[in-house]
């Protein structure tokens, strides 16, 4: 019991440590990206129709 | 095998993963790019999403795969990038599940050359190379993780 308390306590130690070594800013930055390019990559395959996101995909003008 | 064979080792696999991985999921991605409207008509037939989300989804996720997949491969935030996969992998294997689960016969969407895949097996085997994938991955964070100087292991000398 007291083995695998130590064990759980380990992981969520090394977890916390893996969390915090991580650059947030950076995986802001990836997911705006993403979002931009999402865009941008909609309006290049649907030219001059609207954005699915608020039309629908197919993207039927009214 | 003495200390610096070992990492050297490592870091040949290191690079191995990296390459790998970062290729998967770049060409998973460059596959859905040309046709958002067929990927967010799989995100959808997955029936945990509403529609609105369903094409935010559709929108999002192709771009970030194909970051995420560069990013692994040819930028030092490879453990951002590796995060980034391990988080997508999770949520696609549990996606995956709940369609296995509750029998819905539909295509896994992961590669565009694969819609024609369907049913339970798909999903079985779209499922198990996620999981695969999510273990080098979570070796490639464990081992550049951690400030420098907090006793972390040391990164490939060339990879940065």
């Amino acid at each position: 019991m007291r083995i695998r308390q130590a064990g759980t306590v380990t992981a969520m130690n090394r977890l916390r440590e893996v969390l915090s070594g991580l650059d947030w800013r950076v995986l802001a930055g990836l997911l705006i990206l993403s979002v931009v390019l999402g865009i941008a990559n909609n309006f290049r395959v649907y030219e001059e129709q609207r954005l699915p996101f608020f039309a629908g995909f197919g993207g039927e003008d009214e | 095998m003495d200390a610096a064979a070992r990492r050297r080792v490592a870091c040949i696999f290191e690079v191995a993963v990296r390459l790998a991985l970062g290729g998967v999921f770049a060409w998973a991605a460059w596959s859905k790019l040309d046709d958002p409207a067929l990927f967010a008509s799989q995100v959808a037939a997955y029936r945990i999403l509403p529609q609105p989300l369903v094409e935010l989804v559709a929108l999002v996720l192709p771009p970030l795969e194909l970051l995420s997949g560069i990013m692994l491969v040819a930028t030092k935030w490879s453990r951002e990038a590796a995060f980034a996969m391990l988080a997508m992998l999770a949520v696609f294997t549990i996606a995956l599940a709940q369609a296995a689960v509750r029998g819905l016969d539909i295509a896994c969407g992961c590669f565009a050359d694969e819609a024609a895949d369907r049913g339970a097996m798909a999903l079985a085997v779209a499922m198990v190379r996620d999981l695969l994938m999510m273990v080098p991955l979570a070796w490639l964070l464990c081992r550049r993780s951690g400030k420098p100087g907090r006793g972390t292991r040391p990164a490939c000398p060339k990879n940065d």
